[in-house]
């Protein structure tokens, strides 16, 4: 007898588990509220990256006579010509899904998901209309959305969040990001290079105070925060915004109760004024009216959604995939996929586990972070024999050849067997260039493979095959 | 090599910068003629905030040209008073002018009897 899986939301999980089944010759109803694609295709990863490609157009711009390219050029942002670009470019690849869907015979519900039971899901459609879809297997999609704070009114015009970044109509004079974390930082560097006057504040004592990231990467960022005239204000947090009537926001900042030690800088209580406030601090699930406590899916304390490594949740026959399940599963679009695949696979009968031992990683900021693996102080907190190696970017050929100076590669490797444990790169096309690694630890193999293998020249890719030589 | 300066005036340390006492006690600290000619020309120098502690010994400050991203060793521990603000805009001060407008901080030092080199020492410790 055929599957009937339902599926409730449709980004990156959502739909790659919509495709996945039907292929697999499942009866899949993908139920969604808002267009196919998620917040990785509307509020994240493709509009901040096409955003990007417009501020990183500019900065191409205001270096043409670092090139040789002689001639004036009066280049400056356009924000309706940029937003009017990201609008295409998300038309197209939501087509594209919606396409999919209908080639594969996926029925599309458009409405908002409430689980009944583990045979029955409840849509409750725009016009308040409402369906049942009764089925075999549920998969939660939902996802997450921006996390608010009672101490940061959002207003979405002078106090925004990442959404409301992405849709401005108007690069403002000057920003105060809030959370130098993934999101505040790429929206930092985006913003700096479309003119605007940037400052981060940050709770711990480093940009990208994430534990995937290794203390190298998060130097090497806030150099070049630095050098391009964004200020920090580290180990600070954000006690207040408070919008003025001369339309500014004043943000209160004190030392931050998250470090052990605050250096002097920020120790006194001390405030900024901005013409916006971007606040940046975290991400929250969506799991308001998908009827989760009655239908008996258990949730961790912070409300996110526990799964075992099976993506099964305390229900059976009702599954989890992707951001609702919180940042202990890595929240990330290709994260996402993957435990899709595995949902999938178990909901058919399968018995597919997820190993999140090799999940790359990348953060675009200027220049771009990509991680794989352990960073050198999680290899030494596991008590780990590992050694490192690490080479810079701007001793590549091509690095040089390009003008793309700042950068590293760092191997972690296992000292007893030459195991790559991890690789974290930042520089040009970190985020392209980590795959290698990635296969790499997935395929066991040693910095001597790495070092052994061919690498094309004048490539940035050398820079790993150098590396791994230091070893 | 022949041609590299190490005036009389100050201190040096085998990290290759100097520091001069000021009349108000504090010392201004820069890198030397040889460590601005084996950096080549500097494009950006990342400076403590003030404030900051640091051991002789550790670095206080990376100074990035074409060719590295190098560490400054701080020749006397001490507390950071002031850095050279002009670096952000002007880094190659550091190249042009190593002992003077290219300074990078000043440091109220601790006086804790550290070792430091005279010119003659240093300039044979990097001609060796």
């Amino acid at each position: 007898m055929t599957q009937r899986i339902t599926i409730i939301g449709g980004g990156p999980g959502g739909y790659t588990a919509a495709f996945a089944a039907a292929k697999a010759g499942a009866k899949v109803t993908l139920v969604e509220a808002g267009r196919l694609g998620g917040t990785c295709l509307h509020n994240g990863c493709i509009p901040t990256k096409t955003i990007k490609a417009s501020a990183d157009a500019l900065e191409g711009a205001r270096r043409l006579a670092e090139f040789g390219i002689a001639g004036d050029c009066a280049a400056a942002p356009d924000m309706a010509a940029i937003r009017e670009r990201k609008r295409r470019v998300t038309d197209v690849l939501c087509g594209g899904l919606e396409k999919t869907c209908a080639k594969l015979h996926i029925r599309v519900v458009k409405g908002m998901g409430q689980i009944i039971n583990s045979g029955l899901v409840r849509a409750h459609l725009a016009d308040r209309a409402v369906e049942e879809i009764p089925g075999d297997r549920i998969i939660i999609a939902t996802g997450s959305k921006t996390l608010n704070l009672p101490a940061l009114p959002v207003d979405h015009r002078r106090i925004i969040t990442s959404d409301d970044a992405l849709e401005l109509d108007r690069v403002p004079d000057s920003l105060a990001v809030i959370g130098g974390g993934v999101i505040g930082a790429e929206l930092a560097f985006i913003f700096n290079a479309l003119g605007a006057k940037v400052t981060v504040v940050e709770g711990l004592d480093r940009v990208l105070p994430v534990p995937s990231i290794d203390a190298e990467l998060s130097r090497l960022t806030l150099r070049e925060m630095k050098k391009r005239g964004i200020a920090c204000e580290l180990a600070s947090t954000a006690l207040d915004a408070v919008v003025l009537d001369e339309g500014c926001v004043r943000v209160t900042l004190g030392p931050s109760p998250f470090v052990d030690v605050v250096p002097p800088a920020a120790q006194r209580e001390r405030t900024l004024k901005a013409d916006m406030v971007l606040v940046a601090v975290g991400r929250t699930p969506n799991t308001a009216g998908l009827g989760l406590s009655e239908a008996g899916v258990i949730l961790d304390k912070r409300g996110w959604v526990k799964a075992d490594d099976r993506m099964e949740t305390s229900v059976p026959g009702v599954y989890a995939i992707g951001d609702i399940l919180g940042p202990a599963r890595i929240m990330l679009a290709h994260v996402a996929a993957t435990e899709a695949l595995a949902a999938v696979k178990n909901c058919l009968g399968g018995d597919e586990r997820m190993d999140y031992g090799v999940v790359p990683a990348a953060v675009f900021a200027s220049p771009e972070l990509a991680s794989v693996g352990l960073t050198e102080a999680q290899a030494q907190a596991q008590g780990l024999n590992a050694v490192c190696a690490q080479s810079n970017f701007r001793e590549l050929g091509k690095a040089q050849a390009m003008g793309e100076l700042a950068g590293l590669f760092k191997l972690v490797v296992d000292a007893d067997t030459g195991r790559v444990l991890g690789a974290h790169i930042a520089g040009a096309h970190a985020s392209d260039l980590i795959a290698e690694a990635a296969l790499a630890m997935r395929l066991k193999a040693t910095a001597a493979d790495i070092a052994s293998t061919i690498h094309a020249h004048p490539t940035l890719a050398e820079g790993l095959l150098e590396t791994a030589h230091l070893l | 090599m022949a041609d590299l300066k190490f005036p009389d005036d100050r201190r040096y340390h085998a990290g290759h910068l100097w520091a001069k006492k000021n009349a108000d006690g504090t010392w201004l600290v820069g890198i030397t003629d040889f460590a601005q000619q084996q950096l080549g020309e500097v494009i950006f120098v990342d400076l403590p905030a003030t404030g900051a502690h640091f051991d002789q010994g550790q670095s206080c400050a990376d100074i990035e040209s074409a060719k590295v991203v190098s560490e400054a060793i701080l020749p006397l521990s001490g507390m950071v008073v002031a850095v050279n603000e002009t670096l952000a805009d002007s880094p190659r001060l550091l190249n042009s002018d190593p002992y003077g407008a290219g300074w990078l901080l000043r440091l109220a030092a601790d006086d804790t009897g550290e070792e430091t080199l005279d010119a003659a020492a240093y300039k044979a410790l990097v001609a060796a």
